[in-house]
């Protein structure tokens, strides 16, 4: 039997804010509920992403799990440890990666820092030379290891940063969004090292709300939504669920709101996603998921894109995404600030 | 017995990393040096204006008679490097670790097993030396020109009277920090401390100058003792001795606030993880 290397009953965390409201006035506080009863279990060597649009609670799940945050309900337990009674031996055994570019010292070199964050896990210098040699050439950056961080790239910064959630050699490693902001041959870089880790035994426990990155790194997959857990399994298992819908993807100009809000009053259209590449032209993809058969509804939608003086570029059949899966769960679209999606 | 020594090369470990990253940053900053040395040069000559202003040519004379010092000019380079240091300390602990929060390197440390008091302690080991050279270096053009000599003994003191004198400005360094990151605001704050300090330890002036209730006060206060203590051995060429009750009276009330620094420090500590504090800027 594999074994569990993080385990999550119940977490849940609230966190109070207070809206300001001019000068004066005193603002309302707000109960925000970051994680909502949020169990989860994964298995030493695996992949497993916590996938969520912006705010769904990634972040607040990896700082409990990191012990950086206590919850406010549940138990969870890295590595054989509890998160909160032992936090100094969760910590000796794990790596986090929590900001792409941030945290560090600008005026020392990646290799000082590196060595400063290596001694602050207790690594002895002979040690820390050793490992931080290795992680500069795993990550690529040996030929700058000696130069400011102030002088770094925002590819350089974060591949820096990997390499530091790296140094005290930890069991289960924990990152935020690994490769957010970074350019793609970076990002293929950190996500080629990610599987190579989980290759030599590592858990890794990675958070992102790119569904591509999820679908192509992840052995399993969690899908959070406002501080809940709403589905868990393979992306296989995941795309499984919306299996028995007919999706057709148009690549089209002019897909503007009235567009999309015809397309949905359509009968038999489930959901409507488009993703604009272009907002002067409304250039983007839109994917349409029917309950029923093509041959009665592709007519019915290719004539509603005609009639509104949609350019189509192309039209096909395409396999169920993660993203399919999302607004199926949800009713509601991935990535907010991008895509207008709807459930009929 | 190996546990122990294993604990005990570990915290030496931070401690050495503490030591050298501080110093390495504060050898890459080094506009610092030539501000901490022409400070106290320009705040003695302003202090000396202003009792030539008041006094007239009875100003020397009132000098000696209140103070006992017969070299305004070291007085007053002494009382003003040491109130320059200890506000820079409380300003430092209380903004450097909202700028490590601003920075994200806060939040890092936590990530680590290292020892979180002794992680910010040590800080006083790098400020204490870079005290110490300015001190030194500040000092040494009037002692010079005075040609006069310190002992081994007593410049050995004087390192240790520095060292001792930094912790309780950590505790209330931890104590700022900790509101600091609680209302996100440091200098109101910081300012508040600094300029309450700078009156009530006799720096620049003895003691007996001040109001009694304020003498009072001011004998709660560890840099009151570490001011007096320094003024004898490098201004009044005076032997220290151990059993000083000055010297028992600045290591108890150093300790106390410190003490009372990490108490403060803790309970926010443990407030920041239910808040998510930690991480905020």
């Amino acid at each position: 039997m594999m074994k569990k290397t993080v385990i999550a009953e119940n977490l849940t965390k609230v966190f109070v804010t207070k809206e300001r409201k001019g000068l004066f006035k005193k603002g309302l506080k707000k109960r925000i509920v970051a994680v909502d009863h949020v169990s989860f279990e994964v298995y030493r060597g695996e992949i497993f992403g916590l996938l969520g649009p912006n705010g769904a609670g990634k972040t607040t799940t990896i700082k409990i799990l990191s012990t950086l945050l206590l919850p406010d309900e549940g138990e969870a337990w890295v590595n054989g440890y509890h998160v909160v009674k032992e936090a100094d031996r969760v910590r000796a055994t794990i790596g986090v990666s929590l900001y792409s570019d941030r945290g560090f010292y600008w005026k020392l070199t990646g290799r000082e820092n590196l060595r400063y964050f290596a001694y602050l896990h207790h690594i002895s210098p002979r040690e820390a030379e050793r490992k931080i040699e290795e992680l500069l050439e795993l990550v690529g950056l040996k030929e700058h290891a000696d130069k400011l961080v102030e002088e770094y790239s925002t590819g350089m910064k974060s591949k820096l940063n990997f390499a530091r959630a790296l140094l005290n050699d930890p069991e289960t490693l924990f990152l935020d969004e690994p490769t957010i902001g970074l350019d793609p041959a970076s990002a293929r870089t950190i996500r080629e090292i990610i599987k190579r880790l989980s290759r030599e035994g590592k858990t890794i426990f990675l958070t992102t709300h790119n569904m591509e990155e999820a679908d192509f790194l992840c052995d399993r997959i969690a899908i959070i939504n406002r501080g809940k857990i709403v589905a868990i399994g393979t992306p296989r298992e995941l795309k499984e669920m919306v299996r028995d819908k007919n999706i057709v993807e148009i690549e089209a100009i002019n897909l503007t709101d009235t567009v999309v809000e015809r397309v949905r009053r359509l009968g038999g259209v489930e959901y409507v996603s488009v993703t604009l590449a272009d907002p002067v032209s409304f250039k983007g993809t839109m994917r349409v998921t029917f309950d029923g058969e093509f041959d009665e509804c592709l007519p019915d939608l290719l004539k509603v894109l005609v009639d509104s003086n949609v350019r189509l570029l192309y039209v096909k059949p395409s396999e169920p995404s993660l993203e399919d899966m999302f607004i199926a769960l949800t009713g509601v679209s991935f990535y907010e600030e991008h895509v207008k999606g709807s459930k009929k | 017995m190996r546990n122990m020594l294993k604990a005990l090369r570990n915290n030496l470990l931070v401690i050495y990393a503490v030591y050298i990253k501080e110093m390495k940053i504060w050898l890459r900053y080094p506009s610092w040096i030539f501000v901490f040395i022409t400070l106290p040069y320009t705040l003695t000559g302003l202090f000396y204006g202003v009792g030539y202003a008041i006094a007239g040519n009875r100003a020397f004379d009132n000098f000696v008679k209140n103070t006992g010092a017969r070299n305004p000019v070291l007085y007053y380079l002494l009382g003003s490097t040491v109130l320059l240091l200890s506000v820079i300390i409380i300003e430092d602990m209380g903004a450097s670790i909202r700028s490590e929060q601003l920075r994200g390197t806060f939040e890092l440390h936590y990530l680590s097993p290292a020892n979180k008091l002794l992680l910010w302690s040590s800080y006083v080991l790098p400020h204490g030396t870079v005290s110490f050279i300015v001190i030194a270096a500040t000092l040494a053009p009037p002692l010079i020109w005075e040609t006069r000599t310190l002992d081994i003994v007593s410049v050995l003191w004087t390192i240790v009277l520095l060292f001792i004198g930094m912790l309780p400005l950590y505790g209330i360094g931890l104590i700022t920090a900790s509101l600091t990151i609680r209302f996100k605001e440091p200098w109101a704050i910081i300012n508040i401390i600094k300029a309450f300090i700078s009156v009530c330890s006799g720096f620049l002036y003895p003691l007996t100058v001040l109001p009694h209730w304020l003498q009072l006060v001011s004998k709660t206060i560890p840099t009151s003792y570490l001011a007096v203590l320094l003024r004898d051995i490098l201004i009044f060429d005076r032997k220290l001795l151990l059993e000083d009750i000055r010297l028992t009276a600045l290591v108890i009330t150093s300790l106390l606030y410190l003490a009372l620094g990490f108490g403060i420090y803790l309970r926010w500590e443990n407030y920041a993880r239910k808040t998510g504090d930690l991480s905020k800027y």
